[in-house]
């Protein structure tokens, strides 16, 4: 890793809550705009993350990141959060090529003994930031019809 | 303001096995439909299967090490000659057997296609993709190898791989488009079970590896990009649309059926029954707005139908070995009542499941087909009141009553009002949360000249909580122009509905008040008001409404 920069930074931002029919989950939301960084880069970051209701305990843990090469920090916050609290995640980034990664952060709360996880993630801009989607299979465009998306499947002929 | 209001809905069915191997079962082979693909006198056939991953009850977590072989049921199954060219089509059964009449020695290839078609008269009808949102809505199809049919009769059978490699997902995760699709046709099974003539729409399912539960800065999940916030249900463009998260190593439902069918239970009451819901976040012990405590409650208890299963699972987290479960039979909330999920969906699963529970009042089993038929009936879709526990309830207790001393003893079992105090409205609703203020009535009767205050608050959190939005009937004398303003905070909002269709919504922004004319038929309107402070905007606090009510 060349031309290490280490900055700090604080994500601040709106709180969205898009109004959508989703799956039940942790009460909480991620206050965070994307980050951006250098190319072979590394910086500290904070993420905020609010509990829309008292809980008993909440934590923050890593998971392991996607587009960036390594994602750390000393990010376990076990203690109760009051509704409304925001608890800030100390989180360290290094980043290696241009492209648009992701932080990957898991929430999980305890209320009256009851575990409920959500997994958030936070977009990291380095350098150009573009995004480079995975594609599984391959993609056919057969005239006339509806492209499709060839994945492998095991044949056996009997 | 807006209330970006995605559509809503819906509910389902059962289904025992599901997820399982296989089952089993029972059913003899049916007379499978068969389309020659050349001329000729060969058969081929076989039996695809896919991976069916399932959860750790311990952790709810997923169990690679116990993944099934699961017969792939009722898809789209399609051969294809050495151009690629298609040239026969015919679906499985409901153990994934399929059939083919071919000529000899033809170069073919079978191809799996993550798709249910059912049409025709005397039968239900559904059509369901699975795609990849992040590749222009492209199908999923999973190919075997090219084969020569050879001289005699011949099986080839096909497996869709999870591609799990023991540490990661090591190679193509062919299995997943084709467990969601199983997913839902286990749903649509159920509700095709009750009603031989369910006609479900087009329902389109994006799942792509890239769908991340990232939220973009405007709020409004990406399907292009992956950045989907969650798993959630919508309409787009007129067309019903599912989207379910695939990144590994953070959050993937295709295996989690309980969570593809409680957003499938969003479709079916968007599509073939009602909601007014407003979604947002939720959760167990959340007090929600009347309509998606509704909403949600129903889902989750629509996933434990179908399932048979009241335990649903979320997994997630590294290597997916994580998760959650909530038991939806056992009601264990610390939030119990009409503004509950929790509440909502052990009522709907108590009043579905065979298992009596002396705990909880539980001397009912009325299975999926009342539960159903109160959904679907036009006199529910075109309720007058807002769609809430009351309002179903209502309904469901009118058409049993040879069951309603013990529905009655469900709904006390969970603090709702129950008997003959029971109506759409809530009209007698005595559970104020506690004795917190801005929560009864549920409805506040509305008149001619200057209501209120009528108090939006946001005691129980922002955006979509008890109290956030106020609710109010109106019953317009005769018909002509009516103009109503709200006042009483920066951004005031409301809805106008009647019959169970919205007529109007005062989302302006403007300034300190919203003002909406319009022409009214005689009859009961029911209003949701809101100060915007509480529902997507800011700052959140209590804002207290005045409606003035003229006509012109």
């Amino acid at each position: 890793m060349r031309n290490l920069l280490i900055v700090a930074f604080v994500i601040v931002a709106v709180t969205v809550v898009p109004s959508v029919l989703a799956k039940p989950g942790a009460p909480v939301t991620l206050q965070a705009g994307a980050l951006q960084l250098q190319p072979h880069s590394q910086a500290q970051l904070q993420v905020s993350i609010r509990a829309q209701d008292a809980v008993d305990d909440l934590q923050v843990s890593v998971l392991p990141p996607d587009g960036l090469p390594d994602v750390s920090g000393g990010i376990a916050v076990g203690r109760p959060a009051a509704a409304g609290e925001v608890v800030a995640v100390p989180v360290l980034i290094q980043a290696a090529n241009a492209g648009r990664g992701y932080i990957n952060l898991l929430v999980t709360t305890q209320r009256r003994g009851r575990t409920e996880h959500r997994t958030v993630s936070v977009p990291v801009v380095v350098g150009d930031g573009k995004l480079r989607l995975q594609h599984m299979g391959k993609l056919q465009q057969p005239a006339g019809q509806q492209a499709v998306v060839v994945l492998p499947a095991e044949q056996t002929i009997r | 303001m807006r209330i970006s209001s995605l559509a809503l809905l819906g509910l389902t069915a059962v289904c025992a096995a599901c997820g399982g191997g296989g089952g089993g079962s029972a059913s003899p082979a049916p007379d499978l439909p068969v389309t020659a693909c050349a001329s000729g006198g060969l058969q081929l056939s076989g039996t695809i299967t896919y991976d069916r991953v399932p959860s750790d009850p311990q952790t709810s977590g997923l169990n690679y090490n116990n993944t099934l072989r699961s017969p792939a049921r009722q898809i789209a199954v399609q051969l294809l000659n050495g151009n690629d060219t298609v040239c026969a089509s015919t679906k499985t059964d409901d153990a994934g057997r399929y059939s083919f009449t071919v000529a000899e020695n033809l170069n073919l290839k079978l191809r799996a296609r993550a798709e249910l078609q059912q049409s025709g008269a005397g039968q239900a009808n559904w059509s369901v993709q699975v795609v990849d949102n992040t590749q222009g809505s492209a199908l999923y199809v999973a190919d075997s190898a090219v084969a020569s049919t050879g001289t005699s009769n011949s099986v080839r059978d096909l497996h869709l791989p999870s591609g799990w490699t023991g540490n990661g997902y090591g190679n193509p995760r062919t299995a997943a488009p084709f467990a969601i699709i199983d997913s839902i046709y286990e749903a649509l099974a159920d509700f095709a079970a009750v009603d031989s003539t369910a006609d479900f729409p087009f329902l389109r399912v994006n799942w792509s590896v890239n769908n991340r539960p990232v939220t973009p800065d405007d709020g409004q999940p990406d399907l292009q990009t992956g950045e989907v916030v969650t798993s959630f249900y919508t309409q787009i463009g007129g067309i019903s649309n599912l989207v379910l998260v695939g990144a590994a190593n953070a959050d993937t439902d295709e295996y989690d059926d309980h969570i593809v069918i409680h957003e499938w239970g969003h479709y079916f009451e968007d599509r073939l029954s009602r909601s007014d819901s407003v979604g947002g976040p939720h959760g167990s012990d959340d007090l929600l707005d009347m309509r998606v405590a509704f909403g949600e409650g129903f889902g989750n208890a629509l996933s434990g139908i179908v399932t048979d299963d009241p335990v649903y699972r979320d997994s997630l987290g590294n290597r997916q070995q994580l998760g959650f479960s909530i038991n939806v039979e056992n009601g264990d909330s610390s939030s119990r009542g009409w503004y509950s999920e929790a509440s909502v969906q052990e009522l709907l699963y108590d009043l579905y499941d065979s298992t009596n529970d002396a705990g909880d009042s539980d001397n009912i089993a009325l299975g999926l087909g009342p539960l159903y038929d109160v959904l679907t009936a036009n006199a529910y879709r075109q309720d007058p009141a807002f769609t809430s526990v009351f309002s179903y309830m209502t309904r469901l207790r009118a058409a049993q009553p040879a069951n309603q001393s013990q529905i009655d003893q469900l709904l006390a079992d969970i603090d709702v009002v129950g008997g003959t105090q029971l109506d759409a409205f809530g009209t007698n609703e005595t559970n104020n949360a506690g004795g917190q203020a801005n929560v009864l009535p549920v409805y506040t009767s509305l008149s001619l000249g200057s209501n209120g205050p009528i108090c939006s608050d946001d005691t129980f959190d922002v955006p979509n909580k008890l109290s956030n939005w106020r609710f109010a009937r109106f019953d317009a004398n005769s018909s002509g122009s009516y103009t109503f303003t709200l006042t009483g905070s920066q951004d005031p909002d409301f809805i106008i509905q009647r019959d169970g269709q919205r007529l109007a919504t005062g989302f302006s922004g403007a300034a300190n008040s919203e003002v909406v004319t319009l022409n009214l038929n005689a009859g009961e309107h029911v209003l949701a008001l809101t100060a915007f402070e509480n529902t997507g905007g800011s700052p959140r606090g209590t804002y207290c409404l005045t409606l003035n009510i003229e006509v012109n």
